[in-house]
């Protein structure tokens, strides 16, 4: 293998892969990259077993080949150098030498027959989705994943291709977080899968604001393909829980609040929360909603913030990581609190199709 | 022992603030001897579980046996010694009920530790028609009267000169220091004998020529700073009759972990029978966990073998766990993980971490309601139960093993009935 290659592009390529790799692994391949050089692009292909993700940049191939290098290490050197162009050589022994103007390495590599294979999508069919539209659902449900590792099913963000729509759902038992948005595919195409949080976090970090996105599911996999580049995950089996039945069918208040302003309260009254007591209270009163936090042994904080509202006052008390989360991934001006009393269940709504249910802090 | 109430007269001047120290004489012991009137007037120790002595009674000190005391040396200077395991869900009941009494004397009670509590009198005087002193003989004569023991009662303007002051004649004393007598008073107290200085500071402190209490507070207040900063001020000040420390009503809560474990004897390979003595100190911790009002968030599972190398392994509580029924089945596995066939074991622990208010419970939104409802019902009889007849009394099936084992252990002494006045007798008075 003989390919010369934009500094520039090969950082950005290490970048788009390098999260996947292993920080703790007993296989020693597992810290490598897999560089792949064929026609005109190196393709870059990291591993954890569960995930595999590959880039595909642009290179000037002289001889194709292939080898694996330690991915931190390689990405640290090469973002060092100083010239614009980088050569990368494999010379014997699954050594690689990388030259750049007047810096050269040689770095002790490993045979790339021993990189585990990517699984390669068959010929399933596709959902195909805007990238901005799928990473900006992903990044209004994911936070409410659950990381708890005795709820494994819960440590995923829910995909439901059902009835012309993709619903996407994220919970951790405590509150829940949904939004749909309408797609094409067809009938005998629905279906249900459970992507793994780190799966998610590697979209939401990899996925760009322009151009399509393709999804395709076999079995307990899927893949991705946008841009240059693939992901394939393992899918996180069992059986999702019933989200539709915990939604509350009704309400008795439904409230406007101003977002950046409840969210700026939030963040002040929890600055004396602990983890033990984290309870806040919410009071909605007549065009006042009141947060109020007592900590045994820390103090207390009151925030108030103006609503416009003249129903029944209903004090309800939240984990206030719980109600900041959608606040922080919405963009919404005005939010809409949905209450009952006290012990009922609050949801979140804004003016699209998205759903926050939270379980409030019974006191007693 | 004589009261020595050096004067009835009540008087607002004498004590600015009015603070009782109520201290617990030989606790345990004195606990033990209630509830089995046959150990009165026998010297009797506590701690025999650990092979060390917790506490020992009057009649044990009046031989030489004493706290720190080796079993062996013990029973050599007192070959009559009777030796008891500690029954700390005993002492426990008896602490509460000894603080409810003080209660009725004040709403300003601070549990400091097991035996002993702050009550802050301050304006009571009036409302309860008696002098500060006629209050605090009677906190002493109705602890006795009601739960049948001793306590030494200390009555001064602060929290340091009112713990001095239990200590100054025991048991069964009441030593009232007001603030015209402080420096008399203080004469007769030793620096080693003052709450708050340790050795350490006694030592920098007799090298400076103080023998006394009193020779501590003659010092310029600038000294006191320079030697021993801040704590030493604030002693200083206390011991002046300037109340520094606040009498703190909120009641002591373990802030991070609960842990429960017991040896035994001898140590067994039977899968069952180690896991049924798990389970007890399970219900042991849960126990504990329900008299603060806290939920667990995490378990923890110790094994100690014969040879004491120790196993642990521990898992996280989704959601937390309020009674020992909820986490029963991550403690089996836990126990199936660390447990090895072949394996004599002598010991066996719990420790709950990640405490949480079980007062302030985050909902969960999967749950089914009628079944967590069923679920608290049968939590609150079982903690009526255990307050009333003792852990023993419901169990899980699978401790009933031991008590047919051939294991030789003493019985239970929490099996045997609490003959404790109850709660209505103690709020009819």
């Amino acid at each position: 293998m003989k390919v010369k290659i934009e500094r520039t592009a090969l950082i950005a390529g290490l970048q788009m892969v390098q999260n996947v790799v292993s920080l703790r692994s007993t296989l020693p391949i597992l810290y490598n990259v897999l560089i792949r050089a064929d026609k005109d692009s190196l393709f870059l292909t990291t591993t954890d077993l569960d995930m595999s993700v590959r880039c595909q940049v642009k290179a000037e191939v002289e001889k194709a080949g292939a080898t694996t290098l330690p991915a931190r290490r390689l990405f640290n050197i090469v973002r060092e150098l100083g010239d614009s162009h980088v050569e990368l050589k494999l010379e014997d022994n699954n050594s690689t030498s990388v030259s750049c103007g007047s810096s050269f390495f040689k770095i002790m590599g490993m045979a790339d027959e021993d990189f585990p294979p990517m699984p390669e999508a068959g010929d399933s069919a596709a959902y195909r989705l805007e990238q901005a539209a799928f990473k900006e659902m992903l990044r209004k449900t994911h936070y409410a994943a659950s990381t708890e590792e005795t709820r494994y099913i819960l440590n995923g963000v829910l995909l439901s291709f059902r009835e012309g729509k993709l619903t996407m759902v994220a919970t951790d038992g405590r509150r829940l977080a949904l939004v749909e948005q309408e797609i094409e595919f067809p009938k005998e195409a629905e279906a249900d899968m459970v992507l793994p949080s780190k799966a998610v976090n590697e979209l939401l970090h990899t996925l760009g604001g322009e151009g399509e996105l393709s999804i395709r599911a076999e079995k307990n996999r899927a893949m991705f393909e946008y841009n240059n580049v693939a992901m394939s995950t393992k899918l996180i089996e069992g059986s999702y829980p019933n989200y539709r039945q915990v939604i509350p069918p009704e309400c008795e208040e439904r409230i406007a609040v101003d977002r950046e302003s409840l969210l700026l309260a939030l963040r002040r009254v929890s600055l004396v929360t602990t983890d033990k007591s984290n309870a806040t209270k919410l009071t909605f009163a007549k065009n006042k909603l009141v947060v109020t936090t007592t900590t045994p042994d820390v103090g207390e904080a009151r925030e108030s913030v103006p609503i416009k509202y003249s129903g029944k006052q209903i004090a309800v008390a939240f984990n206030p990581e719980y109600v900041m989360d959608p606040l922080k991934n919405l963009s919404n001006d005005e939010l809409y609190f949905e209450l009952t009393d006290d012990l009922s269940p609050g949801v979140v709504k804004c003016d699209m199709p998205f759903l926050y249910v939270l379980m409030p802090i019974r006191i007693t | 022992m004589s009261d020595h109430v050096r004067n009835a007269d009540p008087d607002a001047v004498r004590f600015p603030r009015a603070i009782a120290h109520v201290d617990g004489d030989a606790f345990f012991t004195s606990v033990e001897q209630a509830l089995r009137p046959e150990l009165r007037g026998r010297p009797v120790v506590t701690g025999a579980e650990r092979g060390i002595i917790a506490c020992a009674s009057y009649e044990a000190k009046a031989q030489g046996v004493k706290r720190g005391v080796s079993l062996r040396d013990a029973r050599r200077l007192c070959p009559d010694l009777v030796l008891l395991e500690s029954d700390y869900e005993a002492y426990t009941l008896f602490s509460r009920r000894m603080m409810n009494i003080l209660r009725r004397f004040t709403p300003f009670v601070e549990e400091y530790s097991i035996d002993e509590g702050f009550a802050d009198l301050t304006g009571m005087r009036r409302a309860l028609g008696r002098s500060y002193g006629e209050l605090a003989a009677a906190i002493r004569d109705a602890v006795r009267r009601e739960l049948d023991i001793t306590v030494s009662v200390g009555l001064s303007t602060t929290k340091c000169l009112a713990k001095i002051a239990s200590d100054f004649r025991k048991p069964n004393g009441l030593t009232l220091v007001p603030q015209e007598e402080t420096r008399a008073f203080l004469e007769q107290v030793p620096l080693a004998d003052v709450w708050g200085l340790g050795p350490r500071r006694v030592r920098k402190l007799e090298a400076s020529g103080l023998r006394t209490a009193a020779d501590f507070i003659a010092r310029d207040e600038r000294w006191i700073r320079a030697m021993l900063h801040k704590p030493g001020w604030d002693l200083w000040r206390e011991l002046r009759g300037e109340a520094v420390l606040a009498v703190d009503t909120a009641a002591w809560r373990p802030r991070h972990s609960i842990g429960k474990s017991r040896t035994f004897s001898p140590p067994s390979r039977d899968a069952e029978a180690v896991y049924a003595r798990l389970l007890r100190n399970v219900a042991a911790a849960f126990g504990k966990l329900a008299r603060y009002d806290l939920v667990a968030g995490e378990i923890r599972v110790q094994l100690r073998a014969q040879d004491f190398t120790e196993t642990e392994t521990g898992c996280r509580l989704d959601p937390p766990a309020r009674a020992a029924a909820d986490a029963l089945p991550a403690v089996r596995a836990l126990f199936e993980t660390l447990f090895r066939p072949g394996v004599a074991y002598r010991t066996t622990g719990i420790a709950l971490d990640r405490l949480g208010d079980a007062n302030a419970r985050q909902a969960e939104l999967f749950e089914d309601r009628r079944q967590g409802e069923r679920r608290e019902a049968l939590r609150k009889a079982v903690e009526t139960i255990h307050a009333r007849f003792g852990r023993a009394s419901v169990t899980t099936a699978t401790e009933l093993v031991l008590n047919k084992s051939a294991c030789k252990e003493q019985p239970r002494p929490a099996a045997r009935p609490l003959r404790i006045p109850t709660l209505s007798h103690v709020h009819r008075s």
